[in-house]
């Protein structure tokens, strides 16, 4: 404990003295307040190398009121959705030394409308790891969940980027990845063990950096039978190591990353004659180059560098399933010819001959490339960074961790229990491809419910909910309470599921709100083109984005006039710049007041010719004392072309019960609120949304296609308190 | 000199590698006599052809019945259903007569005295002799018809030949019982001799005299100038 006291004692005098001196020197007050803030950082690292266990987290208490309205809905439908909850997480942080550090957090989550159901609420752990920095600090490690990326081809999170997202959309989308135990880097969230080695200066070489990583992934290859309580563990597993060397400001680097299936692993019962499980095993080996000029020419006001990858990729499919044929056997028979004479010969026939077989499905190669080339600077208070690059990647390469992007979209948020008067129509495309991906971007809803007989699936005949068929069962109302059983559910369009490849779902790839030109980030399997990017901050007072990516697609799979497989050339052109002006700052205010703005575009020239535009605009403004303003708009317009893209649902016989061709879909969010600072780092927050989300789909009618529409606008309410300790 | 001599132990240890063949042997090759063909053989000997295009006819009708079971028809419609087929196919008397003759090989006689016997037997149902003669053809003829399905000369030609079952037949049987695996060449044909009187199969159901039956140790062909056959010397 005496070590313990002299840490904070040193942090305490030097943060003093720091702030003693920084405060003469100080010219302004933004800078002042931004030294303050670095002096804060400062204190909170020193906090954390304090001894012993801590507590922190965040307290909300909220509500959220969602009124749906549209001319679709039946009349029966609910129209409001109301949340009201207690939500607290805990974040406990434990130091057994000054190296290491257990952390768990915790989340308890109470739901007001459920308070009497069942008055036990089961806590939540949603992180568990052991991290530390050890053998004087030449060694980082990470024991249990860890986000760990290495390039964009091997371990790599695809994001969605909104530029000059306000701040009222960017803490709401930053709430739904948090649910999910998501940020927003790009590092994967994994669950195993991570260990990173960092040399140090070692004569001409600044740095020698190794790193092994071992990780069970999750596997559906054998939950076709997913019931609720399922005790199937996962037996798929990640190995990724990597090495590397930095020395004149560039660095080399290998990396390799192997993820498989162990085979003959599927559910906890045994093959049955209709499955066929696949494996799978896909292992990328990369080279990257770096470079920094800042190191070697330090006096330039600009420097310059580059960045790039090579990437080869395998991936290799294994299958097993009990084969049901026939085999061809011999024995030997007799007979007579046509005078009577008779001889033995060989008779052939088949034969039933059910066997299991496991056998390699599918290998296939490519490769990918990338190479960017950069400038950076600062001339007179103007912060800039422009890059641009051409990349290259096979229609066969694969690189799975590198390729699930955390946003898939596609859920129903809020009013998800609404009716709909033309039900089959609403639920394909609602279901399939038409819900707000604004709505999914930017709101979540986290519950915590009893399980009773109407949401706990069950083999239990007793605990159904109908009887009969299609009977109300009479218990439905006395199963009420379930012996303090209470399960966490989600509606959150955000997932940490990594898929594999051939479990890709197709409509996250086609989903332009996900991505037009590469949805699944630089691994996007062929692809090749040029990016470009430009960054530019004045002192903090004007902010300005661009971006420009003319990709090519050279294999997409199409037909030629006679219905013939070919392969087809698709051209995308994505643009977007993005504005953000600090008023307050500009006009030498010591608030804030930010107005942001961003406009971006995308387009296909083939396949279903879509079309994208983005429009973004929000202010975050400090009024007066502890009130801030935020507010924000957004357009967001996607086109299928002339046809849309065909979405169908079939029943189980595989007739198809409804088809419908999307068109267009026209989303709008407005949000504004107000934030009030209740003390240091305790916010109230009281805010109204309004959600706009239009479908044009063609359906067929007797007499041609028939154009309809699906419009749903939904009025949000929230009020929150939030404290973080 | 470590390392020369660590050198040399490479360099050994890849000369030795080099020399190994790494070719597999053809299991095919070393069974079979050279110049074996499975399509000559089967051509040499057309009474395994039919045996298996025989075989085959069974096999087909097995499934067509088992697939109208598994539909439900009943066993009674069943056979009325197959009685019918075999009727009218025993009523197209050229294409039975191409059965007969050309895909079995019987005689123009062995035909003619058919349709002799089966004249007795219309003029008079209950003779005694002509009824088995008759019953014994129309039921190696029956077994060549295909049920549920209108034959032509084509239909038993598109059975698929399977040359492994030939081969299996050769090397199991064939051989051992002098059988001709190829055409004499022309210098056989005239300077090879008989295959001895006693080698020729005797035709005898196989086992019923095992004891007298020994097996040859030459090699055959056929010459088909003399229509016989000869040793390979």
């Amino acid at each position: 404990m005496m070590f313990n006291k002299k840490i904070s004692a040193f942090g305490l005098t030097s943060a003093i003295a720091l702030s003693a001196a920084t405060a003469f020197a100080a010219e302004n007050q933004t800078e002042v307040v931004t030294q303050q803030k670095s002096l804060l950082e400062k204190l909170d690292s020193l906090n954390a190398a304090v001894l012993g266990l801590k507590i922190n987290g965040t307290a909300k208490a909220g509500v959220l009121a969602s009124f749906a309205s549209s001319d679709q809905f039946a009349d029966n439908s609910p129209t409001q959705e109301n949340q009201a909850f207690t939500d607290v997480n805990l974040r406990l942080t434990a130091r057994p030394s000054s190296e290491t550090m257990i952390d768990v957090q915790l989340r308890l989550h109470k739901d007001w409308q459920s308070a009497y159901d069942e008055n036990n609420n089961p806590v939540i752990g949603h992180w568990f790891s052991y991290d530390g920095t050890i053998l004087n600090k030449h060694v980082d490690f990470n024991l249990g969940y860890m986000r760990v990326g290495y390039t964009p081809l091997t371990i790599n999170t695809p994001q969605t980027e909104v530029l000059q997202e306000p701040e009222i959309f960017a803490e709401k989308r930053r709430e739904a990845l948090a649910q999910r135990n998501l940020d927003t880097t790009s590092r994967r969230l994994l669950h195993g063990l991570n260990v990173a080695y960092q040399s140090g200066s070692v004569g001409a070489v600044d740095n020698i950096t190794a790193q092994l990583t071992g990780a069970r992934l999750r596997n559906t290859a054998k939950k076709s039978d997913q019931l609720f309580f399922d005790f199937d563990f996962s037996d798929r597993y990640l190995l990724g190591a990597r090495a590397g060397v930095e020395a004149y400001g560039a660095h080399v680097g290998l990396n390799y990353v192997n993820a498989f299936d162990r085979k003959q692993t599927r559910r906890s019962k045994d093959l049955d004659d209709l499955d066929t499980i696949y494996y799978e095993k896909n292992q990328v080996f990369s080279a990257d180059i770096a470079f920094d000029s800042k190191k070697v020419l330090p006096q330039l006001p600009i420097t310059f560098g580059l960045n790039g990858e090579f990437a080869m990729s395998n991936w290799k499919v294994d299958r097993d399933y009990n084969y049901n044929g026939k085999k061809v056997s011999y024995r030997v028979a007799q007979a007579s010819d046509a005078s009577g004479k008779q001889f033995a010969y060989v008779k052939s026939s088949l034969e039933a001959d059910p066997h299991y077989v496991n056998e390699e499905y599918l290998d296939l190669d490519g490769k990918s490339f990338y190479a960017d080339v950069f400038a950076k600077g600062n001339i007179s208070d103007v912060d800039f960074k422009v890059s641009a690059g051409y990349f290259q990647t096979d229609s066969n390469f694969w690189s799975e961790m590198a390729s699930s992007p955390v946003y898939q979209g596609r859920s129903t948020i809020l009013n998800a229990g609404a009716l709909y008067s033309d039900s089959s129509y609403a639920d394909l495309i609602l279901g399939t491809f038409g819900a707000s991906s604004l709505e999914n971007l930017y709101f979540s809803v986290y519950n915590s419910t009893t399980l009773q007989a109407g949401n706990l699936m069950t083999t239990g005949k007793k605990n159904i909910l109908s009887e009969f068929g299609s009977l109300e069962s009479p218990n439905l109302f006395y199963r009420l309470d379930n012996n303090y059983k209470n399960g966490h559910f989600y509606r959150n369009g955000y997932t940490s599921n990594i898929a594999k490849k051939r479990e890709l779902d197709p409509l996250t790839v086609l989903d332009p709100s996900v991505g037009l030109a590469l949805p699944l980030g630089m691994a996007t399997p062929d692809r090749k083109g040029i990016t470009a990017k430009a960054d530019v901050n004045w002192a903090d007072k004007v902010f300005f984005n661009a971006r420009v990516n003319l990709v090519t697609q050279g294999n997409l799979p199409s037909f030629d006039a006679e219905g013939n497989p070919i392969t087809i050339e698709n051209k995308f052109t994505e643009f977007a710049v993005g504005l953000g002006v600090d008023a307050g700052a500009l006009a030498g205010l010591d608030r804030k007041i930010l107005v942001q703005g961003s406009f971006s575009n995308g387009s296909e020239d083939s396949y279903l010719n879509r079309k994208v535009n983005r429009i973004v605009a929000g202010v975050t403004a400090d009024v007066w004392g502890p009130i801030s303003v935020l507010a924000g708009f957004q357009m967001y317009e996607k086109k299928f072309g002339d046809n849309g893209y065909t979405v169908a649902s079939t029943d189980e016989n595989g007739t198809i019960i409804a088809a419908a061709a999307v068109t267009k879909v026209s989303e709008q969010l407005i949000m504004g609120g107000v934030r009030v600072k209740l003390a240091p780092i305790s916010y109230l927050t009281v805010q109204y949304g309004m959600l706009k989300n239009d479908l044009d789909f063609n359906v067929a009618g007797l007499t041609g296609l028939v154009a309809k529409q699906i419009s749903i606008s939904k009025n949000v309410i929230l009020a929150d308190v939030t404290v973080n300790f | 000199m470590k390392k020369f001599h660590q050198y040399m132990m490479i360099l050994l240890a890849g000369v030795l590698g080099a020399c190994s063949s790494m070719s597999v042997d053809d299991p095919y090759e070393e069974n079979f006599p050279e110049g074996f063909d499975a399509n000559v053989y089967v051509e040499l000997h057309p009474e395994l052809r039919i045996a298996e295009i025989r075989d085959y006819v069974a096999y087909r009708n097995e499934v067509v019945s088992d697939s109208m079971k598994k539909a439900g028809v009943d066993d009674a419609t069943l056979t009325a259903f197959t009685t019918n087929d075999e009727t009218a196919f025993l009523a197209n008397s050229v294409l039975i007569q191409y059965v007969y003759t050309v895909l079995i090989g019987h005689s123009a006689e062995d035909w003619t005295a058919y349709l002799t016997q089966k004249a007795v037997l219309a003029a008079d149902p209950s003779d005694k002799t002509a009824k088995p003669a008759v019953t014994k053809v129309e039921k190696e003829l029956k077994e060549f018809n295909f049920i549920n399905v209108t034959e032509d000369q084509n239909t038993w030609n598109n059975v698929p030949k399977d040359l492994t079952a030939y081969s299996m037949q050769y090397t199991l049987y064939g051989k051992s019982h002098a059988w001709a695996y190829r055409y004499c060449n022309d210098n056989e044909k005239i300077a090879n001799p008989l295959v001895p009187e006693t080698d020729l199969d005797d035709g005898k159901p196989a086992g019923t005299s095992p004891t007298s039956f020994t097996p040859v140790t030459y090699l055959v062909c056929y010459d088909n100038v003399s229509l016989v056959n000869r040793v390979i010397q």
